[in-house]
């Protein structure tokens, strides 16, 4: 567990060393704050017209149309950067040959890939960091459930895992960081879409398809609501992926 | 110290390395001889943990390569052609993150420890990236040698440096080798291996086709060679001053005990001598092992 946490701490510090960390912590958190602005003024905008009928301001409450809506842009947001997190993480390691350090040290496979999952993670999570002056500001202004708030931070968070998780995999199959990033953008796309599948699928596949798509459980942990089938969910979707990874890095050995 | 038997590896239909076996002795510096695609990096990788095998065994200080890599690998160092580097990082960073990696429980001393050994105190707050590839390849050195190991494995230390560059790579690795460590050292640079090593390994197309002291490789594959325009009784004539190998065409190599180039002229020319070349010199032995003598 040393080795992991050696690796993942370098992992960390590396975001911050080049100029990948930089702008994709910029770009996340520009995107996040435009989208949290606009929805701001749409909510005061609402809020206005439905000022004349007080029968339906009762309905309009800052979880359900600032909080939630909030988690759901931002892990679209993740959707499009996450592979931009993990792209160079074995990719580029195994380009440069630093890769070689890694596998010569007395440190299990096992361990270089939660490393590199825990390294990335920390990155991601400095970048959800980011978001709390917006909540804050939410809070200034309103009264949010703070419940609420933090099953959408939980959520953001697992959902990061699971992208993080596919695009940990995506660089483990190439040497290249632009590879990585299509077939791992390509993968969370389809894994994020594959909802659209069920309606033609017929009863039983379709039921499968729901279940499997990420969509379909994140939608309770952005209201507040924790299911024990949505955390399963993501632990089962990190653990296959981060095995799948341990597993090819292991072959390359003996491949 | 290192203990390898039956070796093989192969990728696919290829095979890289094919039933190699040898031993290196405590303290030993061995030169791992070979043209490029030989296998020596494949047999290195194999030995530092990076890479299984498909067949064989190795041993490192009595632990199996492939059954106890995490014990193989706090005894080894290991230097791959191209230095395993993060160039965005300081050159202590990174020496520290290594030291972390295999398990040092002292980091600071022994991340100085590293960099004076390999002169690098000056440049220990310098980025990686900014630094001479000389430089980069002593830093590589540096990790290799942060967890104090009892074996070194070195894949070609001074390829692509320049000539002040590689001189001060081997002077490097004479001073290690001096301090009791067991190292293994992979180059095409034959005179690498005549200034650092006792002993030296040739593999080429996987196969290990010599394993011997400098001088024994000499003087198992070295000598005079001579070419007459009429052989006829020139071996007999040229017996005398030593054993002697026909290789046809008029073509005599002589093993010697010690300088007899001219006695051997005098005896050759009555038969019409036309060539006579020393092969005492590894190169030659090299090039006659691994076949490269015709391209040569």
């Amino acid at each position: 567990m040393s080795g992991a946490l050696t690796i993942a701490r370098r992992e960390v510090g590396a975001y911050f060393q080049t100029p990948v960390g930089w702008v994709v912590l910029t770009a996340f958190l520009v995107l996040n704050g435009f989208f949290f602005s606009t929805m701001i003024g749409l909510y005061h905008y609402e809020s206005l017209q439905l000022a004349a009928s007080p029968w339906t301001t009762q309905e309009m409450n800052v979880n359900d149309y600032l909080v939630a809506p909030f988690f759901a842009n931002t892990g679209v947001i993740l959707l499009f950067l996450c592979p931009a997190v993990t792209m160079r993480l074995l990719a580029e390691d195994r380009r440069s040959g630093a890769f070689e350090l890694l596998l010569t040290s007395p440190v299990s496979s096992a361990a270089i890939v939660l490393g590199k999952y825990l390294g990335a993670m920390g990155f991601v999570s400095v970048m959800l960091a980011g978001t709390m002056p917006c909540l804050g500001i939410v809070f200034w202004l309103g009264d949010p459930d703070p419940g609420v708030v933090a099953a959408g931070y939980l959520a953001s968070w697992l959902l990061s895992g699971a992208f993080v998780s596919v695009g940990l995999l995506a660089s483990a199959f190439t040497r290249s960081q632009v590879i990585a990033l299509v077939v791992g953008f390509a993968l969370l796309l389809l894994f994020w879409v594959l909802t659209w599948a069920d309606p033609s699928s017929g009863e039983g596949v379709g039921a499968i398809i729901a279940s499997l798509s990420m969509l379909n459980h994140l939608e309770n942990l952005t209201r507040g609501l924790l299911h024990v089938e949505d955390l399963v969910y993501y632990a089962s979707f990190i653990s296959f992926f981060l095995f799948a990874t341990w597993q090819r890095v292991e072959s390359g050995r003996w491949a | 110290m290192i203990e390898v038997d039956g070796l093989t590896r192969r990728y696919g239909a290829t095979v890289a390395v094919r039933d190699v076996s040898f031993t290196v002795g405590r303290g030993e510096v061995v030169g791992f001889l070979g043209p490029n695609g030989a296998g020596k990096s494949t047999t290195m990788r194999i030995l530092a943990g990076a890479l299984g095998a498909t067949a064989g065994t190795a041993r490192i200080a009595g632990h199996d390569v492939f059954e106890a890599p995490a014990e193989v690998k706090r005894r080894v160092g290991y230097l791959p052609e191209r230095p395993p580097l993060y160039e965005a990082m300081c050159v202590s960073d990174y020496v520290a993150f290594a030291a972390k990696l295999k398990g040092v429980a002292d980091i600071a001393p022994a991340v100085d420890r590293a960099l004076s050994v390999v002169d690098l105190t000056d440049v220990r707050h310098r980025v990686i990236g900014h630094l001479s590839k000389g430089f980069r390849q002593r830093v590589g050195l540096a990790q290799a040698l942060v967890h104090d190991p009892e074996v070194l494995i070195l894949d070609e230390p001074t390829s692509g440096l320049d000539p002040a560059q590689r001189v001060e790579i081997r002077s490097l690795i004479r001073d290690l080798a001096a301090s009791d460590r067991t190292v293994i050292l992979s180059t095409h640079v034959l005179a690498e291996v005549e200034s650092v090593c006792q002993r030296a390994i040739i593999i080429d197309n996987g196969v290990m086709v010599a394993e011997d002291t400098l001088e024994g490789l000499r003087s198992a594959t070295g000598g005079v060679e001579l070419v007459v325009a009429r052989p006829d009784s020139a071996g007999a004539a040229l017996a005398e001053h030593g054993e002697v190998e026909d290789l046809g065409d008029g073509r005599f190599r002589v093993r010697t005990d010690g300088d007899k180039r001219e006695q051997l002229a005098a005896s050759a020319v009555p038969f019409g001598l036309l060539e006579l070349t020393n092969r005492a010199g590894l190169e030659d032995v090299y090039l006659r092992l691994t076949g490269d003598e015709a391209q040569a």
